[in-house]
């Protein structure tokens, strides 16, 4: 399995204990996805994000729900990867 | 999208009050009824951040940056501090003093939001890149969203005082929270008795923008 995260640059300067919104999913579990493909939007310190697939594959389990918050490294859904 | 290879800039004044939402706020029954009763629209922008009055007290700008412009390379806070470079260079063009918030004023910000409830607002913060008055209040608020490499940059100055008890009103906060809005924020029409010159801050802010925008990643502004 593969963690899909908001990736960590976009945290950059970010103070330590700020979280995320989630704001949208996309997909949802079982969904086929490509490599890329964004599946959920998020708000960082007044930025609106997308957050996109890792690899291709399916979507396993979605962790974090439609406006829970989230702190970074955050594993937000899990990803089965194809082949 | 036309795939266009410099920043797209774009200056409004608003004629009517609106409330607008940032993109991770829900708009809600009661929000849409009250505003209804007061002749207040209610939208939302694409971008994050707190919700904001619009109407003739504001002067809204959009940025707009194609994948292949350096700066979409930078990350999110670093664009706002690019961005809150050029428009206090513009303001202090045309006679107003005006500087970035500093790490102190975020802290104190937000700590001040937090214990008077004031995050649901975009002027009940300061955040990186935004412009501050020497007092620390705020008078410029900035938004942002990226997709798929195209990066979307918003900001509000304030030309004059919104109804923030009418703001808080909609949003069934009490009456002190529009006291603390407008003791958190410095319009800018307020001092040196100076008329704002839109097509001056205009011209100077696509300036500002080919000067702070047009840099390869890693360049800091303070």
């Amino acid at each position: 399995m593969l963690a899909i995260r908001l990736a960590d640059e976009m945290w950059k300067d970010v103070e330590p204990g700020t979280e995320a919104l989630l704001d949208k999913w996309l997909v949802e579990e079982g969904d086929i996805v490509s490599s890329g493909q964004p599946v959920a939007n998020v708000v960082l310190v007044k930025t609106a994000l997308e957050v996109s697939a890792p690899a291709s594959g399916r979507v396993a389990k979605i962790l974090v729900q439609p406006e829970q918050t989230f702190a970074r490294g955050s594993d937000l859904a899990l990803l089965e990867p194809a082949g | 999208m036309l795939d266009i290879a410099t920043p797209t800039l774009a200056c409004r004044r608003y004629g009517t009050p609106a409330v607008v939402l940032g993109a991770g706020q829900r708009t809600t029954p009661e929000l849409i009824a009250s505003a209804a009763a007061h002749g207040v629209e209610v939208v939302k922008r694409d971008s994050g951040g707190g919700a904001v009055m619009t109407g003739p007290w504001m002067l809204g700008f959009s940025l707009r940056l194609a994948p292949s412009d350096p700066a979409t390379e930078a990350a999110p806070l670093e664009i706002f501090r690019l961005l809150g470079a050029a428009c206090r260079d513009v303001l202090g063009e045309l006679g107003f003093a005006a500087a970035l918030a500093t790490d102190a004023d975020v802290a104190r910000s937000i700590e001040r939001a937090r214990s008077m409830n004031l995050q649901w607002a975009c002027f009940g913060t300061v955040s990186h890149g935004e412009l501050v008055d020497p007092a620390g209040r705020k008078l410029l608020g900035l938004a942002q969203c990226r997709r798929r490499g195209w990066v979307l940059l918003e900001g509000g100055l304030l030309l004059g005082e919104p109804d923030w008890a009418l703001l808080c009103e909609l949003f069934g906060k009490p009456a002190r929270a529009g006291l603390a809005l407008r003791e958190a924020t410095a319009p800018l029409a307020k001092r040196d008795g100076a008329e704002f010159d839109l097509k001056a801050f205009d011209a100077g802010l696509r300036r500002g923008v080919a000067r702070y925008l047009s840099r390869p990643r890693g360049i800091r502004v303070l």
